[in-house]
């Protein structure tokens, strides 16, 4: 009985000590299920520089770092006109207060130095406005004629700190510029950072070259060039502006892609009038055939895990997309919406396949889920095609051809980005008409 | 369990535990109205700016402690410590955004007859649902 006593002892003990410790009531919680999705102000002032070269790249950062913000449509960066603090102060510390009183949540502070052996340190720091606290920030140094790159890596920082998605702003984009008439078009490979400047061609245009494709290392392009009227796919070292042909094939040659880890590429081969997909082993030259089928299979494209390869088939009848096993097996239909679908590209965040749709006349440029479920159409046009994706998986280029004239003679061919919500569409500015565009990776 | 109420049922403990148990807090969704908790939860979603990629981040849910003086001035919005903070690479985005909401929509609109309750609560921001793709 005394045991008995003791526990209950205990317990009313325990039950009395539960009381005392508690609050007098529970902490109110509150969930908040809903957002907005507005552009975030940002002010991006010049980042201060001593002497004139310093002083000159620091503006030209602070605009460049603007416009790559602005362009993803995710950040609205404030006019300078109506800035309070001055660069120079801004050094010493920022006044907060002045910041909120422009509406910016976030700041951007940055200084250029000459490092006395012909390079420069660039340092940036992230403020957030509101909160009055620091958020990121980095000192790099350089050559100044890097001061491009430069700006790209700081917005890049910026964006990734933001949205937490790694930015796209120091990347390439390749892609086939066109000039002439219709009859006797001239194309040439080309690559350009990805807001346009920087442009270079990289082939004469003696040569037809299409589908331009970047390797994982941001250093090698695959691409489709008629060597005497046959179509060959060619390797271009960008270092060393070598070329060379992937294989001697008695057929022609199409589509090629490289696997993720930038050791085997993916083509199709037309052979005996008959269109399947291969793979080719970089390192032993070995081709492999991966589908077998009398419809035509082409435009393949590696799951980024390089597990699987998404093409296009008109084996049911109508161009669809099928998903395969990376070596061949279970081709399995994906796209059953109504007309035809075409160039599939996995996204880099495995979670999206892109497309182009033809459907009553009209392009589209859509995605979907790897399974075929949840396709959204993005962009439309006379003629749409040829979507790549940006690294991070949330922007798309594409190009779109448009009559230049109200009877349809004549033609306009440009590139164009698009992100996921299908409402933020820019054009990309190319010296002249361009098409098929291909996005490099982050570049190392 | 049973046994143990019953030995104290016993002792004439009955009393006291029954009384312990009636004066424990209630669920707080019972104390407050709905109207005033969600008269706070628009207050805030206008000034919420969803990150990006936070919107596809799964499940996430980040929670921020917050502190309003009577007149709903916000004097503290800190983030509660979650493991996933480590794990999640969009979970510091969506913290902050959270900061930013609740420190733009200060001062916010507390009932002056409960303000014991609301002196002190917690914000848990869930991006999943919270703005289209």
């Amino acid at each position: 009985m005394s045991r008995i006593r003791s526990f209950v002892a205990v317990v009313a003990i325990f039950v009395l000590g539960l009381m005392t410790l508690m609050p007098a009531h529970a902490e109110v919680r509150i969930d908040i299920t809903h957002g907005q999705m507005k552009p975030m102000p940002i002010a991006i002032p010049d980042f201060a520089g001593g002497s004139g070269q310093e002083a000159q790249i620091g503006k030209d950062i602070s605009r460049v770092v603007s416009a790559d913000l602005e362009r993803s449509g995710l950040f609205k960066p404030i006019d300078p006109k109506a800035f309070i603090q001055s660069v120079a102060s801004l050094q010493v510390q920022p006044r907060f207060p002045d910041w909120k009183a422009i509406n910016a949540e976030a700041l951007v502070q940055g200084k250029v130095e000459a490092t006395g052996d012909g390079r420069v340190r660039v340092e940036f720091r992230l403020w957030d406005v509101l909160n009055e606290a620091y958020m990121t920030g980095w000192t790099l140094s350089a050559s100044p004629q890097d001061w491009r790159r430069l700006s790209h890596k700081v917005a890049d920082a910026i964006y990734k700190r933001i949205t937490g998605e790694d930015g796209y702003f120091d990347t390439q984009i390749v892609y086939i510029a066109e000039s002439g008439p219709k009859n006797d078009r001239k194309k040439r490979l080309s690559i350009m950072d990805q807001d346009g400047e920087g442009h270079r061609f990289l082939t004469d245009g003696s040569e037809l070259v299409l589908t331009p494709r970047f390797s994982p290392s941001t250093r090698e392009i695959t691409y489709l060039s008629y060597f005497k009227g046959v179509p060959r796919v060619y390797i271009f070292n960008l270092d060393t502006g070598r070329r060379e042909a992937l294989g001697n094939f008695p057929g022609m040659t199409f589509a090629p892609r490289f696997s993720p880890d930038g050791n085997k590429v993916v083509f199709s081969l037309a052979e005996n009038g008959n269109t399947d997909i291969y793979e080719m082993n970089l390192l032993t030259r070995q081709k492999t055939q991966l589908t077998n089928h009398p419809a035509i299979d082409t435009a393949p494209c590696y799951s980024p895990d390089g597990q699987q390869i998404v093409f296009e088939s008109d084996r049911s009848g109508g161009q669809q997309l099928y998903v395969m096993g990376a070596g061949g097996s279970n081709p399995t239909r994906i796209s059953f919406g109504d007309g035809r679908y075409a160039t599939p590209v996995w996204s880099p965040r495995s979670d999206l396949i892109a497309f182009t749709k033809q459907k009553g006349g009209q392009f589209f440029i859509g995605v979907m889920r790897p399974d075929g479920s949840g396709e959204r159409l993005l962009a439309e046009g006379f003629l749409v095609e040829g979507p790549t994706w940006a690294p991070n998986g949330r922007v798309l280029a594409f190009w779109r051809e448009t009559p230049s004239d109200e009877r349809g003679r004549g033609q306009s061919v440009r590139l164009y980005t698009i992100d996921l919500t299908g409402y933020n569409e820019r054009v990309l500015l190319t010296p002249i008409d361009g098409s098929d565009p291909a996005w490099s990776p982050l570049i190392p | 369990m049973i046994a143990g109420a019953r030995c104290l049922r016993s002792l004439g403990l009955t009393a006291i535990l029954a009384a312990g148990v009636g004066s424990l807090p209630q669920a707080s969704a019972s104390d407050v109205l709905r109207t005033e908790r969600e008269a706070i939860m628009d207050r805030i979603l206008r000034f919420w700016d969803v990150p990006a990629g936070a919107r596809t981040a799964g499940t996430l849910v980040v929670m921020i402690k917050v502190s309003v003086l009577p007149d709903g001035t916000v004097t503290a919005a800190e983030i509660a410590f979650d493991p996933e903070m480590m794990l999640n690479p969009y979970y510091l985005a969506t913290a902050d955004s959270a900061r930013r909401a609740v420190r733009a929509a200060s001062p916010l609109p507390i009932p002056a007859d409960k303000y014991d309750q609301f002196k002190d609560f917690q914000l848990a921001f869930k991006p999943q649902f919270a703005a289209g793709r």
